[in-house]
């Protein structure tokens, strides 16, 4: 039974999180736009959490994918008059397509190539990006996008709808780690011929969840488009993919928070940060210290589990103490 | 009604791994399959299980001709292993891993596994219950909820036989089980197979310690370099003179 | 038809600085089972300072700012050997992203966004119709010179009989005696020298900017993988057919797609299958 209150521990954490930061918002209004930006982050970084963090499979191309749903939002919103909350399905849709077909005949080989081919995904959407003319705004971009539906332009209520999306991917995640698929994707990450041992058919699994991340970063890409009302190539795209890499790893790669933790801390960070050009010197020597050091990051599994028995010195856990002592004494040799 | 390979020719470069082999296994039955170290085992179990593709033969679940599967779609067919060396996350605790093992019998959508409130849930309960049981069985209740990293190898082998066990297979092959275990984790591995047989289930066993698997098996099979030169009763095949000499003696006293 | 010459000598000449990215790349790869990530932040930093050093010097002192960097891909290296003992080399190869990121970081930082140009060798060469620039024909000497030095290193002396060993199975040489780490940390720094040499000769050919940092990694991952062989020698045609692939794609195919072109024959050629799996994992004993 203890298993089941600690699902929702992280939705928990996220609810009263959000609470907090948006009541100190009406002190410091600027919170609630800082809110928003760690918000696209923790929707493009929660994905990448699954798939890395559980699955042991980068992408370097979350960024990118945010950048397509963008883009598609932008094009079928500006040119030919779709409303934004249709347009948010083919937003979802085409990245995911797009990431199934490509994961299909690279799975097979192991992360180290997935990683490289997803960043070079990113250069050429980039390109193809820019140089799409019209069509896509070439280096300028595409502006005049609608307002999002609903809540409009209202900062406070747009980190409402923002936030709830990320509430709900919180809530989806949590309970897919504590489910047999989640326990298959670990399984993938432990050791691929043990996950096909347990029947696991690793591509498909792989694929799925990578078109899955990928359109939960096309979801991202619809939110920013059409809360700020343009979209550029530089806007998102290889650098936010590495960046967000950066927050999974910080933050904690097999946390259901982690992420979002790792967004928080980014964005705080880059306030704080003298010039835009030194944040790649800063995160990156951040990044080389905690791979190297602390891998799991921030919220490591280690971490977790030290607090966790700190919260529970009274409460010994169900059923086991009994029995160790009779089968102990069993076993004595 | 079997778990059978006839005719199995398999090369690595210019190495014949095995040449013409056939070995087979019915429900109920346990198989011991011998032979020194080199002569051809793991591979054959590969070969079964779809790990390694061989260029000649054929394997067979009840009838139904499964050399063109991969492992994963003959493991949810009913076929369980374990491994040489064990094959765990062994930063998740004990229960995982064996729940880990229910997944071939499982068909659970990627949707149903992340929504609350879902059939998903429900079977967790089941599942975890049904866990501890076969934990139980193996007496390693103890230390269900801790790391499976702590266990010590003779306990990680009968976890791993516990996972094998999980997905209720109709055949388990077991990959030198008893290989580094002390005497009653060894007889609690001997009980196990001996009970999964009774259940019905067809058990093939690779073993090094031919004591161990004589005393087992109902049949078996020895094979030296890549050929099978003995097959029958456990005394008739640990009488063979092929099998004594290939052994070298060695394993008299474990007899 | 001369157009097309001219363009194929673009391409080769193109070719023999990307193999001078390839080719360590792939070094470091066999020997070390890591995607050195960072390559083109060595070549950069060379480029660069060269640049704002300027002649005579400038060329020596960016090599010399490469190998140091090296040395700290190399440091990062060991360090990871000595704090885990995980077999795998995707944190080390993510590690190597993140230093990349840091290095074309710092040089925006230092350089600013201006590109950067050393003058090149003045004057060409006519031929059949082509014109030929002296400054690609030094630039294709050089490589080759590089190339031929590197395969005598690898296959006359000391240090290379200890990279192929640790090349092969880094347990095995351990186990024989060859100083293995230390083997990889040089490696890690002579191929930074020579990632280093193909900015000198970039920013003298070509120009470089900082965003030229990560252009430069994709065009080294590209002709390491092109033709599905690890290796340094396959490294270096790959590196080749891809120069050429490049200029004649820069001349046919509308403005700046060329750009592209690296990175979709990375996406092309692991997307097919045709490296073998066994090449991302190295040997194993």
């Amino acid at each position: 039974m203890s298993r089941d209150v600690r699902i929702w521990t992280a939705p928990a954490v996220v609810v009263l999180g959000f609470i907090v930061v948006m009541l100190l918002g009406l002190v410091r209004p600027s919170l609630h736009t800082t809110m928003f930006t760690i918000g696209l982050y923790a929707l493009i970084a929660l994905p990448l959490g699954l798939i890395y963090g559980q699955g042991g499979t980068i992408s370097l191309a979350q960024g990118s994918f945010a950048a397509l749903g963008a883009y598609t939002s932008a094009i079928l919103t500006t040119r030919y008059g779709l409303p934004p909350a249709l347009s948010v399905i083919p937003a979802m849709l085409m990245p995911a397509a797009l990431a199934f077909v490509i994961a299909r005949p690279i799975l097979r080989l192991p992360e180290l190539s997935l990683a490289l081919v997803t960043l070079s995904l990113g250069t050429v959407i980039a390109v193809g990006l820019q140089r799409g003319g019209d069509f896509t705004g070439s280096y300028v971009g595409l502006s005049g996008a609608p307002p999002l539906p609903i809540v409009g332009n209202d900062p406070v209520l747009v980190a409402v709808a923002l936030w709830t999306a990320v509430l709900i991917v919180v809530v989806l995640y949590s309970h897919f780690v504590r489910s047999a698929r989640g326990r298959a994707l670990n399984a993938i990450r432990v050791d691929r011929l043990l996950a096909e041992a347990m029947g696991v058919n690793v591509p498909l699994d792989l694929s799925t969840l990578f078109a899955v991340a990928a359109g939960i970063a096309g979801l991202a890409g619809w939110f920013y488009v059409h809360a700020i009302g343009y979209i550029a190539p530089d806007s998102l795209n290889a650098e936010t993919s590495a960046n967000i890499l950066f927050m999974v790893v910080l933050g904690g790669r097999r946390a259901v928070l982690g992420p979002i933790l790792g967004a928080a801390f980014f964005t705080f960070a880059n306030d704080f940060l003298p010039g835009a050009q030194t944040h790649g010197l800063v995160f990156g020597t951040i990044l080389v210290l905690i791979l190297m050091l602390s891998p799991d990051g921030i919220l490591s599994p280690q971490a977790l589990r030290a607090t966790r028995r700190l919260f529970a010195r009274g409460a010994p856990a169900p059923g086991a103490r009994p029995a160790a002592i009779a089968d102990r004494t069993e076993a004595v040799r | 009604m079997s778990l059978s390979a006839r005719g199995i020719a398999i090369r690595f470069g210019g190495v014949v791994a095995l040449d013409g082999v056939a070995v087979s296994v019915s429900p109920g039955e346990i198989v011991g399959l011998v032979g020194p170290n080199g002569a051809g085992k793991t591979t054959l179990f590969n070969c079964l299980t779809g790990v390694a593709r061989p260029q000649e033969g054929v394997v067979e679940f009840d009838g139904q001709d499964i050399s063109r599967l991969r492992l994963e779609h003959r493991v949810r067919l009913g076929i369980g292993r374990t491994f040489q060396t064990p094959r765990l996350d062994l930063a998740g605790s004990v229960v995982d891993a064996v729940m880990l093992g229910f997944n071939p019998r499982l068909r659970q959508s990627m949707i149903g596994a992340c929504l609350p409130f879902s059939a998903a849930r429900r079977n967790e309960d089941e599942l975890s219950r049904r866990a501890r049981a076969l934990i139980a069985e193996f007496r390693l209740a103890a230390d269900a909820d801790a790391p499976a990293g702590e266990l010590s190898l003779g306990h990680l082998r009968l976890l791993e036989v516990a996972r094998a066990l999980a997905s209720e297979p109709r055949y388990l092959l077991l990959d030198e089980p008893a290989a580094g275990i002390d005497d009653v984790d060894r007889d609690l591995l001997a009980q196990a197979i001996r009970n999964a047989a009774a259940r019905g289930l067809g058990v093939l066993l690779v073993e090094h310690n031919v004591g161990f698997v004589a005393e087992l098996s109902h049949r078996m099979v020895a094979l030296v370099s890549g050929a099978v030169v003995a097959e029958g009763r456990p005394a008739e095949v640990v009488a063979d003179p092929h099998v004594v000499a290939a052994y070298l003696g060695v394993q008299h006293a474990a007899a | 038809m001369t157009h097309l010459l001219e363009f194929l000598a673009n391409g080769i000449a193109l070719g023999a600085v990307y193999a001078l990215l390839a080719v360590p790349m792939s070094v470091v790869w066999v020997t070390t089972d890591v995607i050195d990530v960072s390559t083109g932040g060595y070549a950069v930093v060379a480029g660069m300072t060269a640049a704002v050093v300027g002649m005579p010097f400038g060329p020596i002192v960016g090599i010399v700012a490469a190998l140091a960097l090296g040395a700290l891909a190399g440091g990062i290296f060991l360090g990871f050997h000595k704090l885990r003992k995980q077999r795998d080399a995707m944190l080390i190869v993510l590690a190597t992203f993140a230093l990349m990121l840091a290095i074309e970081s710092a040089v925006l930082t230092g350089f600013g966004t201006d590109n950067r140009f050393l003058d090149p060798l003045p004057g060409a060469l006519t031929v059949s119709g082509a014109v030929v620039t002296y400054q690609s024909l030094f630039n294709l000497a050089v490589s080759i010179l590089v190339m031929l030095g590197l395969a005598a290193l690898l296959k006359l002396s000391p240090l290379g009989l200890q990279m192929r060993a640790s090349a092969v199975s880094d347990r095995a040489a351990m186990l024989v005696g060859v100083a293995v780490r230390r083997t990889q940390f040089l490696t890690f720094v002579f191929c930074a020298g020579i990632a280093g040499i193909a900015g000198v000769l970039a920013v003298l050919a070509i120009g470089m900017t900082y965003a030229s940092t990560f252009i430069f990694t994709t065009v080294a991952f590209s002709g390491t993988v092109l033709l599905g062989r690890a290796g340094p020698l396959p490294a270096f045609w790959g590196a080749m057919l891809l120069g050429i692939v490049t200029a004649v794609s820069d001349a046919y195919l509308p403005n700046g797609w060329a750009a592209g072109v690296p990175s979709l024959l990375i996406i092309l050629v692991l997307a097919s299958g045709r490296m073998p799996a066994a090449a991302f994992t190295g040997a194993r004993p």
